[in-house]
């Protein structure tokens, strides 16, 4: 009696356990391995009330040295040196760095700078491009060839010849990151396109300055990014009508 | 009573077993399509644990226990980055470009043509090989480009496919006689990082990515993705590219093609190849710069 109760429960225990197996089997696994952000996760409304974030982004590390590149060809379009700096510092600020709410979902539209990176005196201009998901221009005002390459983890890596006197490259750059553009032609070329989640995103300006304005009342992550010092968060509260001061320190001793 | 109990029990649990390993693996359900050809990643598989993951490696990223010894670095088939596509560059391959790929191997690299092995193995492990990056299941292969059919050749042919090369500046990497010894050739990395050479025209007649015109006008009109070698879609005109095919055939010194003999006809041209006949070798190696 024992004994045939024991196989019965048993067979129940194994029953279930084949059945959660199955089970598991049968959930979509094409699900879980595709990791495609959605195009912006974000949706715009009237802002009433908003207030407004400042600050700046300061540098306190080792004074910043530029690399100095031997220009051995086109010199009579690129110049004869260039010099790359790894953070560009302004009266103790550093400009070109990118600040953020990286976890709003709902506020203002986009209003950022036309989408056109140029390519000139073989230097891209500007050097950190913000920009809404999207479609971008690329263009080259030098007399001599160039070739555009993106490398992004998000987005698609692409390589588009861009000689002299032709039309502006298109491209499109749906997913957030933080893309690099290169010519490969001009090794020391390199700039950013910081593809942006939301309209609160902001490149800092001389002596790292920056402002985020019409913020809905509430929490956030403030994030900063500078593409050699890295990413840097803080927590932020925002009220109605005021103005809320978050510097970051990047590079310090 | 209960033998038969047992050997039901058995036989359900064998049947489950069936029916749940296979759901268990669902990138083996990859398929390829090559002409006649359907490929299956389960039948890809197995060769591909005998004939390539020695470069390879075990997830198909490049890094197998030969990959350090070799030259040119085996493909790494998670970044899914392919030079040779008849797609717009920055789009994955189509299943014939792969099948392709196998087919011929890659000149110059430790990569061989795997001619050994029947179509239907080599569409097999096409769809393997795809199962490697997530891209192949949230992005098809891109359209691929039209070829216009190609022009008569013609000496104004050549004249102005040089004209177009010199625009262009293809020289900027692959030098003034197509040596791969341009300016920027000893600064040029891929996308890894990895130093690359530009290809070197005088070492021999055939490209990366085939033998023929076709193929030329391909390369250059898709770019190789994972280089620095960039798409020219856009910048050339379909008949102009024509014209840049046949220049370009002239640059490969050591290739009776018959552009080169036609260009040898006349005295600029004959000038110019006798001044060319210089060795090397197709990656470009012995470069002083």
């Amino acid at each position: 009696m024992t004994h045939k109760r024991s196989t019965k429960i048993f067979l129940l225990f194994l029953l279930a356990g084949v059945g959660l197996v199955l089970l598991l089997g049968l959930i979509p696994r094409g699900v879980r391995t595709i990791s495609a952000a959605p195009p912006v996760g974000y949706n715009i409304t009237q802002v009433a009330g908003g207030g407004t974030i400042a600050g700046k982004i300061l540098y306190t590390g080792k004074p910043v040295q530029p690399k100095v590149i031997q220009v051995r060809q086109d010199v009579s379009i690129c110049g004869t040196t260039k010099e790359i700096y790894p953070v560009k510092v302004q009266e103790g600020g550093v400009a070109e760095a990118v600040v953020w709410l990286d976890d709003i979902t709902s506020g203002k539209a986009f209003s950022f700078p036309e989408p056109v990176i140029d390519q000139k005196n073989c230097e891209f201009v500007p050097h950190v491009l913000l920009i809404q998901p999207g479609k971008m221009k690329v263009l080259n005002t030098d007399v001599c060839s160039h070739n555009i390459h993106i490398f992004s983890s998000a987005n698609r890596e692409v390589n588009q010849s861009s000689p002299a006197h032709t039309s502006p490259v298109e491209l499109t750059l749906m997913r957030p990151d933080q893309a690099t553009i290169r010519c490969d032609i001009h090794k020391w070329m390199q700039a950013w396109i910081f593809v942006a989640k939301n309209p609160y995103s902001v490149v800092s300006g001389a002596g790292g300055a920056y402002t985020l304005a019409d913020v809905p009342p509430g929490k956030y992550q403030l994030k900063v990014w500078q593409e050699t010092l890295g990413i840097q968060t803080q927590e932020v509260t925002v009220e109605t009508g005021k103005t809320t001061t978050v510097n970051f320190n990047l590079g310090s001793k | 009573m209960r033998t038969m109990k047992i050997k039901s029990i058995r036989m359900f649990l064998a049947l489950l077993t069936a029916s749940v390993l296979p759901s268990l693996t669902p990138a083996q359900q990859m398929e390829s399509h090559v002409g006649k050809w359907t490929g299956h990643a389960e039948a890809g598989k197995q060769l591909y644990f005998r004939y390539c993951w020695g470069c390879h490696g075990f997830r198909g990223d490049g890094n197998g226990e030969n990959a350090p010894y070799v030259n040119i670095l085996p493909r790494n088939f998670v970044a899914a980055r392919f030079k040779c596509r008849s797609t717009p560059t920055g789009t994955l391959p189509t299943d014939q470009d792969l099948f392709n790929a196998l087919k011929r191997g890659f000149i110059d690299s430790s990569m061989p043509s795997w001619i050994t092995l029947t179509d239907q193995n080599r569409a097999d492990l096409v769809a393997f090989i795809k199962t490697f990056s997530p891209r192949w299941k949230t992005e098809g292969p891109g359209e691929p480009i039209t070829i216009p059919a190609e022009p008569k050749l013609t000496l104004d042919s050549i004249k102005h496919g040089q004209e177009l090369a010199q625009k262009l500046e293809c020289w900027k990497c692959h030098g003034p006689e197509g040596r791969g010894d341009g300016p920027s050739a000893s600064t040029l990395t891929d996308s890894d990082d990895h130093p690359i050479r530009p290809y070197n025209f005088a070492a021999g007649s055939r490209f990366k990515c085939g033998t023929t015109n076709e193929d030329l006008y391909r390369i250059f009109s898709t770019g190789l993705d994972g280089t620095p070698m960039p798409s020219f879609t856009g910048d050339i005109k379909p008949d102009e590219a024509w014209d840049l095919v046949h220049y370009l055939r002239t640059l490969q010194v050591t290739h009776k093609s018959p552009e080169l003999t036609m260009w040898e006809s006349t005295k600029e041209g004959a000038e110019q190849v006798a001044s060319r006949r210089l060795s090397g070798t197709a990656t470009g190696s012995g470069i002083k710069q």
